[in-house]
């Protein structure tokens, strides 16, 4: 056994032995954390800098389109976020109210410093954890010939060594990151943070591969000298949309008091201040290298890539309640500084603005994430497992979802329990994990609805229903949250049955309301549920007419109407997950060669090979293999099972 | 060969061989009768010759048939859009494009999501 040690440090003293090492304080290192933490692991959480710990260096919003649904899950399977989110939120809004159910998706402002706050105590108060300030250098690991390699413990900057026997990496944007700024370019992290240096180039001596992505971010301006006279306002959801299914019933959140967001456009002259400026950003002169996200484009992007689009949006977002720094969304830039306040001031309503903080683009490494496991384990080291914006992900809630199954995974592996691997039917955090692990990916990855295939399942508001049971199992969610979630679940069987079974006689009272609703009145006795299957009707506007209902909680409402209203659409989904769920099931041998398969073409041979999928399902999204290789597959598998049986 | 004759009285006959090529052209000849027997298709129809292309283009029928009832009758965008995708995912069963992937490229060509 051969031990290495790729650090060159001087000092190099003994510190304490922990069960796991997480390397990085951000999202999804708070969450994986906990979860260790929580479940009984003696744990240790690294962040370079104590004050940053659950930092938004971005948009100081948590959920939104697809990840208002992954911090609904992150709370289902016993998650920290949604609580923080709910503890620290400025503005809570539900987006997408007029498109259906599966597409509703939580959204609030958050004071992010009050936010980091909650975490870092949070993490602080957790028995079993350790928060400590150092920056992780080399991951140390013994090596055993012929076989992989297995990770030994962590060594910091200062030369302390602490002997763990699983990593998780969380080090989000930090490793080996450049700031750019027009002309300027500097080795520095986000938020004017230090970056990390050195850890990537161990990981790559460990066979790692890495790659180079970039993204961005806009100015900071201060709200009193913005003129909102002009501007369209966004104020809040009067019932606040909370994150945790421990609060979504409280009302002592009702009427706390929110803050505005701002509308406002560019204009002509912000286009022709960039174009005239364009040779000077990096993005156009080729000092990045790194891969920028397709869906949040630098504001000099917008305006090359879609010239037919004459102006674009800008959101002014409250960045917390104690401070009048605001965020300008959709002003991404990496233009240089004289030219990012040049162009703030041509907007309606900035024109008298000062940058605060300027708009910058960062380059990072980070992994290929194909060289994972679905537990999110690395294939060639033993113990060493990455999570959130390192694995290509963008996003805190994508980065606190991959935080929680890593964190989770690395103890089941401790304990010899099963994995935890969610599939694509049962969580976007599946969706998501499939999707990095299976497909990779060529950008940062930014959750969308439109990724997952079954959507009408994976909505926010069931998530409890999809995950509760799991959490429970695992040991994040307690006894009485578990009793909590089963007396809901009753609750709205019980209200569905009776919708079902509450036949309305035709009368004019009934008719009545139905002309003022705009439906069609009816001339014989209907059931409640058939009434609400109607577009025009809801649950509530039925009130009158249904003298036996009793009160029950908003969410169970909402629950069982839902449920009748898409009965049966949600059949048919469920229809197709089980058709999914076949493929999805039929695990492909550990130790099958491809090369036995004469019919796959080459490409799908080499690929297979390579990645080595667990599922005939995951075998068919990999890119590269067809659906009549998965037939020879399937033949293949088919025949195998019949010669063992013989 | 009398005996294979016996045995299938009901069935044509035709002794050939592919290294010779002799009685290759009256197999031919048969194969195109048998097909064109089941009934007058033309050039211009599109024949199915997979059992797994016919069981994608079913089942993409039946999903376009829910979408467009859910349309008549005002259900909201999502749930149609559930059954429109699975529709396009058989149809790329055949075709081998990555319905997601296009999906998503169209959705960043037109506007930003945003982070």
């Amino acid at each position: 056994m051969k031990t290495e040690n790729t650090t060159d440090c001087l000092n190099i003293y003994r510190e304490e032995n922990y069960d796991i090492a997480v390397i990085g304080a951000g999202h999804a290192g708070c969450e994986a954390a906990l979860a260790a933490a929580r479940l009984g692991m003696k744990t240790v959480v690294f962040t370079m800098n104590m004050d940053s710990v659950a930092n938004m260096p971005c948009n100081p919003n948590i959920g939104g389109t697809a990840k208002g649904q992954l911090v609904r899950e992150i709370d289902a399977l016993g998650g920290e976020m949604g609580k923080a989110a709910d503890a620290t939120y400025i503005q809570s809004r539900m987006l997408n109210t007029s498109k259906g159910p599966a597409v509703l998706s939580p959204r609030a402002q958050i004071d992010r410093r009050a936010y980091q706050q909650y975490m870092k105590h949070a993490l602080e108060r957790q028995p079993g954890l350790h928060l400590r300030q150092a920056e992780i250098v080399d991951i140390l690991c013994d090596e055993y010939p012929g076989i992989t390699r297995k990770v030994r413990g962590v060594m910091s900057r200062n030369g302390a060594l602490y002997e763990c026997k699983a990593v998780i990496v969380t080090t989000g944007t930090y490793m080996e990151s450049r700031i750019i700024i027009g002309e300027t370019s500097y080795s520095g992290g986000p938020d004017g943070l230090f970056p990390s240096v050195g850890l990537s180039e161990n990981l790559r001596k460990l066979g790692v591969g890495l790659l180079r992505f970039k993204t961005g971010t806009p100015v900071r301006i201060n709200m009193k000298e913005i003129d909102i006279a002009g501007l369209e306002e966004q104020t809040a959801d009067e019932y606040p949309c909370l994150f945790s299914f421990e609060n979504e019933d409280d009302e002592s959140f009702i009427g706390k008091e929110q803050k505005s967001c701002w509308v406002t456009w560019t204009t002509e002259e912000t286009r022709r201040i960039i174009m005239d400026n364009i040779h000077r950003s990096p993005l156009f002169s080729g000092d990045i290298d790194g891969v920028g996200p397709r869906y949040c484009p630098s504001i000099e992007d917008k305006f090359v890539k879609f010239p037919q689009h004459g102006r674009h949006q800008i959101f002014i977002e409250p960045t917390g309640d104690t401070t009048e720094e605001m965020y300008v969304q959709g002003m991404s830039s990496s233009m240089p500084e004289d030219v990012q306040v040049r162009m703030l001031r041509t907007v309606p309503g900035l024109e008298k603005c000062r940058i605060m903080r300027s708009a910058y683009a960062i380059e990072y490494d980070c992994i290929v994430p194909t060289e994972l496991k679905l537990t999110l384990e690395h294939k060639k080291v033993e113990g060493l497992f990455f999570a959130g914006q390192i694995n290509g992900s963008s996003g805190y809630e994508e980065a606190a979802g991959q935080g929680l199954i890593a964190g989770i995974n690395a103890v089941h592996t401790q304990l010899g329990r099963d994995p935890l691997i969610l599939d694509r039917s049962q969580a976007y955090i599946g969706v998501l994990i499939d999707d990095l692990v299976t497909k990779g990916t060529p950008e940062p990855y930014r959750m969308m609805t439109s990724r997952a295939e079954y959507r009408l399942v994976l909505r926010q508001d069931n998530a409890d229903e999809r995950l509760t049971e799991t959490g429970y199992k695992i040991g994040l969610i307690s006894e009485e949250r578990y009793g909590i979630y089963l007396d809901k679940a009753e609750k709205i069987n019980e209200e569905v049955e009776r919708l079902r079974k509450t036949v309305l006689k035709p009368d004019t009272k009934l008719n009545g309301l139905l002309q003022e609703l705009g439906s069609t009145p009816v001339s014989s006795g209907t059931t409640l549920a058939a009434l609400i299957k109607r577009p025009e009707i809801s649950y509530s506007s039925l009130a009158a007419v249904d003298p036996l209902r009793k009160p029950l909680p908003r969410s169970v409402c909402f629950e069982a109407e839902v449920r009748i209203k898409y009965e049966g659409y949600i059949a048919l989904e469920n229809d197709r997950i089980e058709k999914f769920i076949r493929l999805e099931h039929k695990p492909i041998p550990e130790n099958i060669d491809y090369d036995d398969l004469s019919g796959l073409r080459i490409e799908a041979r080499q690929k297979l090979q390579k990645m080595r999928p667990l599922s005939v399902g995951q075998a068919s999204r990999i890119s590269g293999v067809s659906p009549a290789d998965i037939s020879v597959l399937l033949v293949y598998l088919e025949a195998q099972r019949k010669q063992g049986n013989r | 060969m009398n005996e294979v004759k016996r045995n299938f009285p009901d069935f044509p006959v035709i002794p050939f061989s592919s290294v010779t090529g002799e009685g290759l052209d009256e197999v031919r000849v048969l194969i195109t009768n048998i097909y064109n027997s089941f009934g007058n298709s033309s050039s211009e129809e599109i024949i199915i010759t997979n059992s797994r292309h016919l069981r994608s283009l079913r089942q993409a029928q039946t999903e376009i048939s829910i979408a467009h009832e859910g349309m008549v009758c005002g259900s909201p965008l999502d749930v149609l859009a559930s059954a429109l995708r699975k529709a396009s995912e058989s149809l790329a069963e055949i075709t081998g494009d990555e319905v997601s992937e296009k999906l998503i490229q169209e959705i960043f060509a037109r506007f930003c999501v945003g982070k």
